[in-house]
């Protein structure tokens, strides 16, 4: 019996002015319990695409959006208590502390407060839980957006450049999080570093001219491979 | 110049669409309120006092705003001129301010008297003069020198209120302005950033649970111009009874609770605040949730003034009754509700300075509504 996929999205476009579109007939399937990574050069779209599913951009359209088999738009409620968007840069709620926070974020989502003990000590985070969010780094801020989303589980998780602003122990720490998450759910991460895709996924897709251009999997996911496809379509 | 064109881009806009929006409403401004045929007798000194002190409050919120804090760092670390840097930063807010905000002010005040060209011309470098001296007192506090910039105001405001002349005022806003040009010359463009933030010690908090009133108290707190203003509106509050004469027919204890509830920092949360904005509307339930909340806090701050107003009204004239604490209930509910629905479905986006966001027209939508709700419920009781 053919396995229903989490997510399946056909020919979204999306656009910020109307006659030019930074997303034209993207289309991405997304089975559950797998990592998949996303990446493209600068401007290819990847952070649109993550805006699009956050719900946050209303210049799209597209032939059909399926969650669980169930046809879904972005803003639904259903599919917001089940996804959770790690943005690059995010400075939200600066006046609530890391603990306030998760509190709040999981009464929103419906679940019980996480216990995120581990979370916190991998990525050495103990000393900052209790201090207000503006007043941490820009590091210790996606670590705090990192511990949210992992503590959560949510069936989908979206993470827009995870690596960004992580020292090396917290990106060690980050890409063993995301290989061990498909026990819990999905990932779908964006990124230019190769390294960060390689290790993690199962499936990496390279963003180009709006759509996605190639998908590799297996075997095939290595740096020589998907250096090869970017610099080919650079160079059209 | 190119400085000077740089900063005032990102503060008009790439092609100034700001001074172009800012003109036309000058313009409108001033036909509607001429064609309305109104005719005052304004002294002058009301007109030099407005524009000083609406200039340099404006200037002000322009000189410590977050958004121009952070401006300042995009200069910083190109290589710079000092003396360029200041005098076009200077400049180039002292534009804004006259041009997208005094300059309705002036509209509204020359379509209702007739002036002289020297009375004109008198107002316009009070303007001026407000906001160089305000940029000069700004460095000054920084460096917790209080005393100057207090007689230098005050001494600005004795000249126009006792002084009958308008070439008085004319010359001591030309000194003014000349001092301030002076200050600026030996100051340094590093005085202007603010390193404040960085340096304060950092405060682990004992909360747990995610308390939107907590946040909601937190950022009223920490941003001591919203809590000023907040402050202002409950003292505002006390005088209120006594602007309100008697009107025959009219009760006008209504049109005071729809005043008080014109609290524009409380009221732009959102919209002042896009990473907050952007995260509400990717988490689940925030509709309910978190503006549920915040209507709830703005409810208890504008009932505070309205508790206030009626205590006033009860000292001064007296009457008050059941009915009036239910209007004032009502009125604070209203407003609250009334801001945070604007807030979630029509936040203002593209504001360049909290001023902008401040003085945005979607501002007075909810204080209008209510002005008109008092209206109809003083004509009908």
């Amino acid at each position: 019996m053919k396995e229903e996929k989490l997510l399946s999205i056909d020919k979204l476009s999306v656009w910020y002015a109307a006659d030019r579109p930074v997303l034209s007939d993207f289309s991405i399937d997304l089975e559950a319990n797998e990592v998949v990574g996303l990446i493209g050069l600068n401007g290819a779209g990847k952070t649109t695409f993550i805006k699009t599913a956050a719900g946050l951009l209303e210049g799209y359209r597209l032939e059909r959006a399926v969650w669980n088999g169930q046809p879904f738009s972005f803003r639904d409620r259903e599919f917001k208590r089940n996804r959770y968007i790690v943005f690059a840069e995010d400075s939200s709620f600066p006046y609530f502390t890391f603990r306030e926070y998760l509190d709040y974020a999981a009464s929103s989502y419906g679940v019980p407060l996480p216990d995120v003990s581990e979370l916190v000590r991998g990525f050495h985070f103990e000393a900052y839980t209790d201090v207000l969010l503006k007043e941490l780094s820009t590091g210790s801020r996606k670590k705090a957006s990192l511990i949210a989303a992992f503590g959560l589980r949510p069936s989908l998780l979206l993470l827009d450049e995870p690596v960004n602003g992580l020292d090396f122990q917290s990106t060690e720490f980050l890409y063993r999080l995301i290989g061990g998450y498909k026990e819990y759910g999905t990932v779908l991460f964006s990124s230019h570093i190769l390294e960060s895709i390689c290790l993690t996924s199962d499936r990496v897709m390279v963003l180009e001219k709006g759509r996605i251009g190639r998908v590799f999997a297996g075997r095939e996911i290595a740096a020589e491979n998907i250096r090869e496809a970017l610099s080919a379509y650079e160079n059209d | 110049m190119k400085t000077t064109r740089a900063i005032a881009r990102q503060l008009f806009g790439a092609k100034y669409e700001s001074i172009r929006k800012s003109l036309l409403a000058a313009c409108i401004l001033f036909f509607a309120l001429y064609a309305a045929g109104w005719e005052l007798e304004i002294a002058p000194s009301i007109l030099y006092l407005t524009t000083f002190c609406f200039s340099a409050d404006v200037m002000r919120q322009l000189l410590t705003g977050r958004r121009c804090g952070e401006r300042m760092e995009g200069f910083f670390v190109l290589p710079f001129e000092n003396r360029s840097l200041v005098y076009s930063y200077a400049a180039a807010l002292g534009a804004h301010t006259l041009l997208t905000k005094t300059l309705l002010l002036w509209a509204a005040f020359f379509s209702a008297a007739a002036w002289s060209f020297l009375e004109i011309v008198t107002a316009f470098l009070c303007g001026c003069a407000a906001c160089g001296v305000t940029a000069v007192s700004y460095l000054m506090c920084r460096k917790r020198k209080l005393v100057l910039p207090l007689c230098w105001g005050a001494g600005i405001l004795i000249v126009i209120l006792f002084v009958p002349s308008s070439a008085a005022v004319l010359a001591a806003a030309l000194a003014s302005l000349a001092a301030a040009a002076v200050c600026l010359y030996f100051a340094s463009a590093w005085d202007f950033y603010s390193f404040a933030a960085a340096a304060k010690k950092t405060i682990h908090r004992k909360g747990r649970t995610g308390n939107v009133f907590l946040y909601l108290a937190r950022y009223l707190t920490a941003n001591k111009s919203y809590l000023v203003n907040t402050a202002g509106l409950w003292g505002i509050a006390v005088f209120l009874p006594l602007l309100f004469g008697g009107f025959q027919g009219l009760d006008l204890l209504p049109f005071g609770f729809a005043i008080l509830c014109l609290n524009t920092p409380l009221c732009t949360l959102l919209s002042g605040d896009p990473d907050l904005e952007q995260a509400l509307r990717v988490l689940p339930g925030q509709p309910g949730r978190f503006c549920r909340q915040y209507s709830l806090f703005l409810f208890a701050v504008n009932g505070f003034a309205a508790a206030v107003y009626l205590c006033s009204w009860q000292l001064i004239r007296g009457e008050i009754g059941l009915w009036d604490v239910g209007i004032a209930a009502l009125f604070a509910l209203l407003g609250a509700v009334f801001s945070v629905l604007l807030e979630w479905k029509f936040p203002i986006r593209d504001w360049k300075t909290e001023s902008d966001l401040w003085r945005h027209p979607r501002k007075y939508l909810v204080p209008l509504f209510l002005l008109l709700l008092a209206a109809f419920l003083g004509i009908w009781r």
